[in-house]
């Protein structure tokens, strides 16, 4: 799995990600820098990591959305390429209108930084085949912007087509507003564009991957990637 | 400052006299207008708001 990393400045978690890809699919991923106008050629993978591009000036993500580079990644999803979009780089996917909606400021006003539980909505995703569907796993946050919106036909398109991968909730798995830790609508923590090969995610999925963190709980996504281009090869 | 007057926000503008001479004043006298609004229409609409949450206004001041 050939993956590429996009580094705008002020991205943070970038080296998080780049550490897991290598881990879990055996490939050094590329980094690729904003103002490249292209990706690798053969790239399997393109991830926006988590971070604050451009110091959230404006609107979280809204100046990386512009970025030269995201011509390329525009144009790399509309050819079904995969996209996983992670924190800051959800902001952006939404801003760079890759996928729908805006992540609003956290309901209760405060930026969130500990560890969340999200149910896995379906398992039979490029994302998500590593979780069984209910499966509930433990990952971390960080943000003061997560609180996702959209209109009313915009979330029912979501719901009817089974695009929200990730809600979050109790340890347990149930849905509950004292687990939704920043007010999203339909406790949604991740979702897909309509062809499904765009994931946006709150949560980070990379930084619980090794035993030394803790949790391993994140392995899955990685995984899963890894084993649907091992199939589809 | 009095308590009462703490939280509020005020706007004081401050312009140059008549006969003052105003080098950017001048500079930007011949600007066309209509042009300038549909740069700022184009520039609101692609960057400076978000359409999904966010109404904008342009307001052409000087």
């Amino acid at each position: 799995m050939k993956s590429a990393v996009i580094v705008f400045p002020g991205i943070n978690r970038e080296r998080d990600m780049a550490r897991a890809l290598k881990l879990i699919s055996g490939c050094e991923p590329a980094m690729v820098w904003h103002a490249d106008r292209e990706l690798p050629a053969g790239t399997d993978l393109v991830v926006i990591p988590g971070g604050f591009s451009y110091g959230d000036y404006l609107r979280c993500g809204a100046i990386a959305a512009r970025a030269p580079i995201m011509d390329a990644v525009r144009v790399f999803a509309q050819k079904g390429g995969l996209v996983l979009a992670v924190c800051n780089g959800f902001q952006i996917a939404c801003e760079a209108g890759l996928l729908p909606g805006v992540l609003m400021r956290n309901a209760q006003l405060r930026f969130i930084c500990r560890d969340v539980y999200l149910r896995v909505e379906r398992s039979d995703t490029a994302f998500t085949r590593g979780y069984n569907a209910g499966q509930v796993i433990r990952v971390p946050v960080a943000h003061g912007e997560g609180n996702y919106i959209a209109d009313g036909e915009t979330i029912a398109r979501l719901e009817g087509e089974g695009r929200v991968l990730f809600r979050y909730a109790s340890p347990d798995g149930m849905i509950d507003p004292n687990w939704n830790h920043n007010g999203a609508l339909n406790a949604i923590a991740g979702i897909v564009n309509e062809r499904g090969n765009v994931l946006g995610m709150m949560p980070h999925p990379e930084n619980h991957v090794e035993a030394v963190m803790g949790c391993t709980d994140g392995r899955g996504l990685f995984a899963g990637l890894v084993d649907h281009f091992k199939l589809a090869a | 400052m009095p308590e009462a007057l703490q939280k509020m926000k005020a706007r004081v503008t401050v312009t140059l006299k008549s006969g003052i001479l105003d080098p950017q004043g001048k500079a930007i006298e011949g600007a066309d207008r209509a042009k300038a609004e549909t740069a700022l229409k184009n520039a609101a609409e692609k960057l400076l708001a978000n359409t999904v949450i966010e109404n904008y206004r342009i307001e052409v001041t000087g």
